[in-house]
């Protein structure tokens, strides 16, 4: 397999190194290295915006979720992301209106144009900060620890992270947001393909779906229904994960960047309805290779069964596609997310263009360091992670949702809004507020919280128009 | 087609995007421990979850062919 995955990889390397220099301008405007300068196509855009979207976390997570909680899971993400894809539609529509009489540099710096406030750019900006670092931190973590088991004694585990962040950071640096939407594609593209055939590989080894889940029904058939043998997927927890994960575009600035940065409305809709074909493609097989785990690795830790159901039950080319379409998306995630805070950072900062790209720049640097860190601390379980982050993200969805469909400077009220539930949101993290209250999960009640804020002040806004 | 008419279109493809989320979290797409009775093979909630998202996706696909800033957006 060696072999196979020295050429694969050595095939991928190349094709960021193509990408990197067909991107690279020597004098670019800032919107370009930024945002690509605003002009992204339907098939590039459903690529980009899927492999920023579904990463590492797709690819190890929600395999091991379906083998350890079952078919919850597809409730979980593939019924939110189609939700998702018809909120694209309704939120994208207004933000590229409302952008097209304010400009965009970045989400913070556009609430800060759209509040004439610098607190909700600083708000948004922290938040992002807060919630993108540990989530580009697990992937790395992830994927290195895989990398780890799998080539164990070749490399530690520490030094696999580097390379993903160095890697990163150099094509970043070189090529900017064109350079790394082309890399999105190509790892979208491997990610679709390797999927798939893992999971063919996964209904074989049963003789046929109907067989795969025949015998998972024998084995443990609490995984064929909800709230699943661990009793994970309550009503609770997936109407909070609907909200969470339909929220992304509006409050993962890695994605709204992505929706504004669209070519037209046309592009837009296209990318959308893609997304849509191609989440039910990608979360249909990681169900197949989660019931096959369920089957064949119950008792395994995470790493053992991604390590066999992945790489080691596969044909060697395949297992090897697998090594670079990990590493692959990984590396375009954590680089979506580092670069939005870059984008995020630039946005918030004044002067001319070429001291905020140094800026920018130096910026990029510490924030994948502060990755690199992090990664060394994380836990194992990479959807609930990934989810934690949707949800804190999310708290910012108030802030920008009245941002961009108000016709009138918004009321700073929404800041407290957004910023309570933040606090309380982080400090249920920290254990210092209970995770549930009445019985209730603390993070629907504060998505009830956020929506009923949201109500009164339109209705205040309302009254206070009519009279 | 009017723009009148896409409008009224496009906000009842948005009630029904609302009613069909409200339907996934109910027992008729997801009752608790029940997994028959089964489509092809598949259990329950995943075939109707399928089904969902599958229907999300249409309800995306007439919503751009109908939404009221279409012609606008692209001017």
């Amino acid at each position: 397999m060696i072999t196979w995955v020295i050429i694969l990889g050595s095939l991928f390397i190349l094709a960021l190194v193509i990408a990197s220099v067909k991107s690279y301008k020597k004098d670019r405007t800032l919107d370009e290295y930024m945002l690509a300068g605003l002009n992204i196509g339907p098939t590039i855009g459903v690529l980009t915006f899927a492999a920023a979207l579904f990463s590492a976390f797709i690819f190890m997570g929600m395999p091991d979720m379906f083998r350890t909680h079952g078919i919850g899971a597809w409730i979980f993400l593939a019924i939110s992301d189609g939700a998702m894809v018809f909120f694209i539609i309704w939120f994208g529509y207004h933000i590229r209106k409302k952008v097209k009489s304010t400009g965009f540099k970045g989400v913070s710096g556009f609430l800060n144009d759209l509040y004439g406030s610098k607190l909700p750019g600083y708000l948004f900006f922290i938040t992002a900060f807060l919630f993108l670092v540990p989530y580009a931190a697990i992937q790395i973590r992830g994927v290195s620890i895989f990398f780890g088991a799998t080539f164990e004694g070749i490399l530690p585990d520490w030094s696999w992270a580097l390379i993903i962040v160095s890697i990163m950071l150099i094509y970043a640096e070189v090529g900017g947001f064109k350079a790394i939407i082309y890399s999105d594609a190509i790892q979208g593209t491997i990610l679709l393909i390797v999927i798939w055939l893992i999971g063919i590989t996964c209904i074989k080894a049963f003789g046929s779906v109907e067989s795969l889940f025949a015998k998972v029904e024998e084995i443990k058939p609490a995984l064929l229904s909800v709230p699943g043998p661990n009793g994970l997927f309550t009503v609770q927890f997936l109407i909070a994960s609907f909200f969470a994960i339909i929220l992304i575009p509006v409050t993962q600035p890695q994605l709204t960047s992505r929706v504004v940065a669209m070519r037209d409305f046309r592009s837009l809709s296209r990318m959308a309805v893609s997304l849509g074909v191609f989440a039910i493609l990608i979360i249909m097989s990681t169900a197949f290779i989660g019931m096959y785990g369920a089957v064949k690795y119950p008792d395994a830790s995470s790493a053992d069964y991604l390590a066999n159901a992945l790489l080691f039950d596969q044909k060697e080319v395949v297992g090897a596609l697998a090594m670079v379409g990990l590493f692959a998306a990984c590396l375009s995630t954590t680089n979506a997310q580092i670069f939005a805070l870059g984008t995020e950072l630039r946005s918030l900062m004044k002067g001319s263009d070429k001291l905020v790209l140094r800026n920018t720049r130096i910026g990029l640097f510490v924030f994948a360091i502060i990755a690199l860190v992090f990664s060394t601390l994380m836990s194992d379980e990479l959807a609930l992670l990934a989810r934690t982050s949707f949800t804190g993200t999310s708290m910012m969805a108030p802030v920008v949702l009245f941002g961009v469909l108000s016709r009138k400077k918004p009321s700073r009220g929404i800041l407290i809004l957004s910023a309570t539930g933040l606090i309380i949101l982080l400090l249920s993290l920290l254990h210092v507020v209970p995770q549930h209250i009445g019985g209730m999960r603390l993070d629907f009640l504060l998505y009830i919280y956020l929506a009923l804020g949201s109500l009164g002040f339109i209705l205040f806004r309302k009254s206070t128009e009519n009279n | 087609m009017n723009q009148d008419r896409k409008t009224r279109i496009y906000r009842l493809l948005i009630l029904l995007a609302i009613i069909l989320s409200i339907i996934t979290f109910t027992p008729l797409v997801m009752p608790y421990g029940k997994h028959e009775p089964s489509l092809f093979h598949l259990p329950y909630t995943l075939w109707t979850g399928l089904l969902v998202a599958l229907c999300f996706v249409i309800l995306t696909w007439f919503s751009i062919h109908n939404h009221p800033g279409k012609e606008e957006d692209e001017s």
